[in-house]
This record gives structure tokens, sequence and C-alpha cells, in this order.
């Protein structure tokens, strides 16, 4: 047993077993620091002070849960795993890939003949190659890439992944709706081009609808950062128009036809992390300027506002339920003030409290 | 006497800490191109990564992915890896060299214009989150509070990688690329330094 009689307020604070003990960690059962502290009453100051320093050390965990690692312990088996061209199962491979393109082929001779005439040449130009894979189904399918990211291809919708995929960079054409779960890989961007939009990321969760019907093309983020560009219409050096950044819950909206290019919110905006101190935006006569920021962390939206004006302003309610657009109604409504949503970001206006 | 609950910390380490004790036969297995082993060493230290990776990087994704590419980069190096004297250290090591790659690159790429140029690290004390969602006005714990805040930046990773990775000296001094001695050092200062200002001001 280790010379506990001699230890001072460092060791202790130092030792794995004590720590264990002050923190509330060891086993109900096991007393020993209970009946040491008893046969030594004179080192029971001494503990306590020890036992407080542990506990005042202690760090702020971040969760990890399980089903995190399962999830990591997946992604990554999956990219092992990716497939050995020339070797094993390169036979289901080569159907993997030949069977699109024959349903494609089939589809495009029938299409070819039946389909009015397309509005965009890039497009044209790229469907009328080899390798599109079209989701003729009702539902939406999910399509693993070969570096482990996934796409879910809508109903109605197609994409073609270019043959230097994985080389330079990751690109792949879409026409229609889908939504990626990219595999971050700095080297290799990721890139969707659809119409004349270029969505350019490193590794995140975005949305693509880029309808043929549709005036505009619309991309959307969930988590990571994405960049939207758009080309000029002849491809002649993929000159840019405009180039914007998305973060979570914002959604770009470009349209086809000029050059506007929109920043807004998603339809509903998810909380991309749960506040620390007024958990369940749970406030009580809390500032607004600290109900504000609550929100920004909370969604990654930046909330802008005259703080001078709305210095006075507090706010007493539970908005655990609501989403963001509700609770924003509630908070105006409660110290009369209005928002409106511009170039993705949040504006409050108002007179303010007295 | 009673042991004082007070907070509520992860209860990770007493689990884990059997865990580990298996690590070093994990390794070997692992090198040997056990799959399962390899599995085990992700479960083994996923967690205790995430944790260290936030404190470089607040970005969780970008954590993430780090740590997905430096597990893949080690099954393919898996031969040439040396021998390590801990399992865990040598991870938090490479997340920690990795972070900071990662992080110019992607300036670099002028994807996120907003990440500094410093390479801070940042750890939260369970007692601030306690004091905040107590709205707890003790004077005691507020002063605790304060020379926490007090603490130098070497420090506070120092006390981290010690209380809350629980690495032994030899890991803390290789993770931080200084030597053990230093490594001893910086804990004890900073215990020192919250006994004289907190315990016996």
């Amino acid at each position: 047993m280790k010379n506990y009689e001699q230890y001072a307020l460092e060791d202790f604070v130092q030792d794995f077993y004590f720590r264990q003990w002050a923190l509330g960690m060891l086993d109900p059962k096991d007393n020993f620091w209970e009946t040491w502290s008893q046969s030594n009453p004179e080192k029971r100051l001494l503990m306590e002070e020890a036992a407080s320093m542990v506990v005042g050390l202690a760090f702020k965990a971040e969760e990890v849960d399980s089903s995190e690692i399962s999830q990591a312990i997946a992604r990554i088996g999956q990219r092992l795993h990716k497939p050995p061209l020339f070797r094993r199962k390169w036979f289901s491979y080569a159907a993997a890939v030949l069977l699109p393109a024959f349903i494609f082929m089939t589809l495009w001779v029938y299409l070819k003949d039946h389909s009015p005439e397309k509005g965009d040449e890039q497009v044209r130009l790229a469907a009328s190659g080899p390798g599109w894979s079209t989701n003729e189904s009702s539902e939406v399918i999910t399509i693993p890439l070969s570096d482990g990211s996934m796409v879910k291809l809508s109903p109605d919708s197609r994409i073609r992944v270019d043959a230097q995929f994985g080389k330079i960079n990751r690109m792949v054409w879409l026409e229609g709706e889908a939504s990626f779960d990219v595999i971050r890989k700095t080297e290799q961007p990721f890139i969707v081009k659809s119409h004349n939009v270029v969505t350019r990321v490193l590794g995140t969760v975005f949305h693509v609808k880029a309808y043929d019907y549709d005036e505009n093309v619309s991309v959307s983020v969930s988590s990571g950062k994405v960049t939207v560009q758009k080309t000029a219409e002849a491809p002649r050096e993929e000159e840019a128009v405009a180039e914007m950044v998305l973060t979570p819950n914002q959604q770009a909206v470009i349209s086809r036809k000029n050059d506007k290019i929109i920043k807004t919110l998603i339809d509903a905006p998810a909380i991309l992390r749960q506040p620390d101190h007024y958990r369940h935006f749970t406030f009580n006569d809390t500032p607004i300027s600290e109900v504000f920021a609550t929100l920004e962390q909370a969604y990654g939206i930046p909330i802008a506002y005259d703080k001078e004006k709305l210095a006075k302003c507090n706010l007493t309610a539970r908005l655990t339920e609501e989403d963001l657009f509700n609770k924003l109604d509630l908070i105006c409504e409660t110290i009369q003030v209005s928002y409106r949503i511009t170039d993705g970001q949040i504006l409050v206006n108002g007179p303010g409290c007295d | 006497m009673q042991s004082p609950k007070t907070l509520k910390t992860a209860n990770h380490l007493s689990q884990r800490h059997l865990l580990e004790e298996n690590a070093p036969q994990i390794w070997l297995s692992f090198k040997q191109g056990n799959e399962d082993a390899f599995n085990e060493l992700i479960e083994l230290y996923y967690p205790a990564m995430v944790n260290y990776g936030l404190r470089f990087q607040k970005d969780r994704e970008l954590v993430k992915d780090c740590i997905q590419d430096l597990f893949l980069d080690l099954w393919k190096n898996r031969n040439s890896v040396g021998d390590v004297r801990t399992p865990k250290s040598y991870l938090l090591i490479s997340l920690r060299r990795k972070l900071l790659r990662e992080v110019g690159r992607i300036r670099w790429f002028k994807e996120a214009p907003e990440v500094s140029d410093e390479y801070d690290f940042e750890v939260q004390f369970a007692i601030e989150t306690y004091l905040i969602n107590k709205e707890i006005q003790h004077e005691d714990l507020k002063k605790l509070k304060r020379s926490l805040a007090q603490l130098t930046k070497r420090q506070r990773e120092a006390v981290y990688l010690r209380f809350y990775q629980e690495l032994s000296y030899e890991d803390i001094a290789d993770t931080m690329g200084i030597n053990r001695h230093s490594a001893v050092n910086l804990v004890y200062e900073a215990i020192r330094f919250i006994k004289n200002n907190w315990i016996y001001p």
C-alpha cells in the first residue's frame, strides 16, 4: 500500500485512487478512504482540501455517445474496404458500374426521341455521355461513392460520377435533387456541377436541388462549410460570376437565368449544438443580448440587432419545443420588435424596452 | 467523511481505465493486421481523441474527419509504425499534429477565413458550468474559477492531459513536445498556484 500518511496536498490531488473517490466514481462498496480518514483524523482537513481541489480541477466532458463511436468505426471500415481494383470482387464492381450505364443508355435512347428540347447545353452534353445513374423508382436511393461518401438521390434525378473521380478532385454532375454526405479529403475537393452552379466542399453534409424544369438551383447545408459558385452559361474557362460561402442551416438559391444568387435560411433550421448555459432554452429575466447569443450559437445563424436600443430588454420564457422561427416570433412579440431574414442572417428591428 | 459528489463529471475514466490495461496487446495484434483489434483501438480511444481535438479546434466535424483520416493512415502504415510506449499518447500526438496541418490547409483553401492564426488550447472546467447552471453565488467557488482562469495555456494543457486523459508524465512530455521534468513542473505549478490562491490565500 502507498504511504498515504506522508502525502501532501499535491500528492493526494495526483493520486488516481483518491481522485476517483473525490469525484464519487468509486464503487459504493469501496470505503477505503472513509476508513482511512477515520484512522487518520489529523489528515481529515487536508483530505477535504485535496478533494475540493480535485473537484475544482475537473474538466467539462464533451459527450461522445456510443452511436457516434460505432458510426466512426463503420465509416473507417467502409473506407478501408473501398474497391480494390483488379483484385477480388472486380466482377461485382464492374456490374455495379455497367448496370446503371445500361439502364441509362436504354432510358437515353427513349428520351432522345421523346423528351422536348433541353434548355441547358452543358447538361445535355454531359448527359449524352455514359456513366449516368438515374433513379427511376419513387423513393430516394442511396448511392455509395468510391471514396466512402454517400449520395441520396431523389426520384426522377440522375447523377454522373467523373471518370477521374478521386484523382485530382472528386467531381459529380447532378440533374434533379440529391443529398450528399461527403467524407473529408482536404487534397481532393468534392465538386457538384448542376446546370451552371458549382458547389465545392471538402467534407460535409449538404443538399442540392437542380431540376430541369426549375428556374432556380438551391443548395442547403446541414454541417460543415460549402462554397457555391455560378459559372458563365457557356463554360469557356469556368469564369466565376458569383461565389458564396454557406454554413449550416443556410441555403443559396441561384437563378439559372440571371446573375441573382440569394442567401437565405432553410425552412426548418436544426439545432447544431444544445446550449450549455441556458439549458433547454430556458430564460429567466435574461438580457436579450444573451438570449440572441444563445440562439446564434445553437443554430449557427448570425443575429443582428441594435445592442444599445435593446439593452434594457429582458426575457423570461421556456422555448424548448418551438422551432427557430416560432422562438423568434415569441421573443419578438414579448419585447415588441420584428425580424426578417436577409443574406442568411436574422435582422431584428424595433424601438426597445424601457 | 462522505465522498464529495458535488460535480457530475465524465465517469468514462473508471471503465476505460480497465480496458486500457490491455492496450499493449491490442496494439500488437493490430500491427499484425487484426482488424478486430484495430476496431477495438478506435472504440477505446475515439472519445479521448474527440475530446482532445476539440481543445484545439471547435469544429466537431473537422475533428471527427481528422480522426477518421488518422486511423486510416494508421492502418495503411501499420507495418512501419514503430513501437510506442502507450497507444494513447501516440494517437493524441498524431491528432495534435494532424489538426495543426489540417487547419493550415483549410486556411489556404480559403474555406474558413475566420480560423485564427494562433493555436489556442481551450478547456472548460466543470466548475464554470456548475456555477452558471446553479446560479451559485458562492464566493469560494468564484474565487476558484478566477484562479483557474489565471493558469497559463501550457499549464492548462498539462493539467488536462494529466487529470482528464490520465496520461503519465512521460506521455504528457511526448505529447506536448517537452521533457519529463517540464511536464512535472507544469502540473505541480498549477496545483500550487490553485492551492495558494484558493485554499490558503
